[in-house]
């Protein structure tokens, strides 16, 4: 039998459950519950499915999230600066829209990737004899086109141009330490923030299979001067469960030099990974 | 925020990547869909962005931006059910539910795994209202004095509220171990 009574106690059981009541309420609670079987046998019940809600994983969004965000950010900003200069400059003819394409490094690359698919593609229809040496051969000649495209793009003058390559880091193969050293450079080096940002992304699933990459990750957060890069790589080493990272981390929690919100976010990654 | 609000964007990319995880598990558990869930993220950035002056320090930034979040969350799912017919109102009150007390105790032959596993199930088919209490209760580290701001209501109503999602819950999880075991 419930009453109005056993209704205002349940109303306290999810802070009960979570330890997140005054001493007085948890006295009351816990005197209600040993009186009243029927809140007892719910509550031991419903506190069995409140603990095992924790136990459902969360999931990390994609990189794809961070850098789109970027992009938005950046092209909010130039939106102001643009709409000025519509009015001020002339707009560019079709052949000079056309030769700004041809200019641009990724369209040079994409050019290039495409023709050797074209390669490839002509290449496997006039071969009549398979001969699966050769295709491992255009493969090994694809991954190293995808890794010269990360490493050329990662080097280029225009931000945009660096985003890109990193992204096409994506695509090499987990092994390539030429990639990741670049893109350990560009976390540590790149003038650009979304870009260096984009790298310690990319960097997630290189660190997962190298111990190596992780310590090289470590070391980067001492380096860092950069607030939104240091959570960035705080987050992937909580998520990465480094507990070598603890030291460090608690360094930047006890550092007054940092911004305050690297210090929050140190304090809680070193509860984390204790 | 406050300097976002002032013309500082650059302060946004920092409140980007203070919340953009928590917001992303947020709609996450509420439509069960990644790719939607990155849309819902990036829209709370765009309106953020896009309000900016309307925002005052009375219920704190975390308030704020969930109720964005909320809002953003609701238009989500009126253009989903524009588009689709959905079968049914799942999104009518539920009746509130006794636990059985043959429920207890629980199966103990079913192992953790798949109570985990049930258990998602069980929040995918919990009413809306109810489901979204209880993420923030549960999940967003959200103290019931801002889900109250949140929401709009009194803290004791969120209480209430938040137990009466977790009874649901316990109810939908208990029909499922059920129906598991036939």
């Amino acid at each position: 039998m419930t009453n109005e009574s056993c209704e205002s106690f349940r109303a306290l059981l999810p802070e009960y459950w979570s330890a997140a009541i005054s001493v007085k309420q948890n006295k009351d609670v816990e005197q209600h519950l040993a009186s009243c079987p029927d809140c007892r046998t719910e509550s031991d019940y419903l506190q069995r499915v409140w603990t095992t809600l924790e136990l459902i994983p969360a999931e990390a969004p994609s990189p794809a999230l961070r850098a789109r965000f970027y992009e938005s950010l950046d092209a909010y900003r130039r939106g102001a600066q643009e709409s000025i200069n519509e009015f001020t400059t002339p707009a560019p003819s079709p052949t000079q829209k056309a030769l700004v394409w041809w200019t641009r490094p990724l369209f040079q690359f994409a050019a290039a990737a495409a023709m050797l698919a074209v390669g490839v593609f002509v290449g496997r229809t006039f071969e009549f004899r398979k001969d699966t040496s050769q295709l491992g051969e255009l493969r090994g000649e694809v991954d190293h086109m995808r890794q010269l495209v990360a490493l050329s793009l990662m080097q280029q003058q225009s931000a945009t141009d660096r985003l890109q390559g990193v992204n096409w880091a994506y695509r090499v193969e987990k092994s390539d330490t030429e990639v990741v050293s670049a893109l350990l450079k560009t976390v540590r080096e790149d003038a650009s923030v979304n870009v260096r940002l984009a790298a310690v992304d990319a960097l997630r699933t290189f660190a997962k299979s190298s111990p190596l990459v992780r310590k090289a990750l470590i070391q980067l957060l001492a380096k860092q001067d950069d607030p939104m890069v240091e959570i960035a790589l705080i987050d992937l080493l909580v998520e990465l469960r480094e507990h070598a990272a603890l030291g460090p981390v608690k360094a930047l929690s006890q550092d007054p030099k940092q911004a305050s919100e690297v210090r929050e976010r140190a304090r809680g990654a070193a509860d984390e990974l204790q | 925020m406050e300097q976002v609000r002032q013309g500082d964007l650059r302060k946004l990319a920092l409140l980007f990547e203070r919340h953009h995880r928590a917001l992303f598990h947020f709609f996450l558990r509420l439509t069960t869909k990644r790719e939607a869930s990155e849309d819902l993220v990036q829209e709370v950035f765009f309106r953020i962005l896009r309000y900016r002056h309307t925002y005052n320090e009375k219920h704190g930034y975390t308030a704020w931006m969930y109720q964005i979040a909320r809002n953003a969350h609701l238009d989500y799912l009126q253009k989903q059910r524009a588009h689709a017919s959905l079968p049914g109102s799942q999104n009518d009150d539920a009746p509130e539910y006794e636990v059985p007390s043959t429920a207890l105790p629980i199966d103990e032959k079913i192992s953790r795994n798949q109570e985990v596993k049930l258990l998602r199930q069980a929040l995918d088919r919990l009413p809306e209202d109810k489901r979204e209490v209880l993420v923030m209760s549960r999940y967003q580290n959200l103290k019931y004095e801002e889900i109250a701001a949140i929401l709009g209501c009194e803290v004791g109503t969120v209480k209430v509220r938040v137990f009466r999602a977790v009874r649901a819950l316990g109810q939908i999880f208990f029909e499922l171990q059920g129906e598991k075991a036939v």
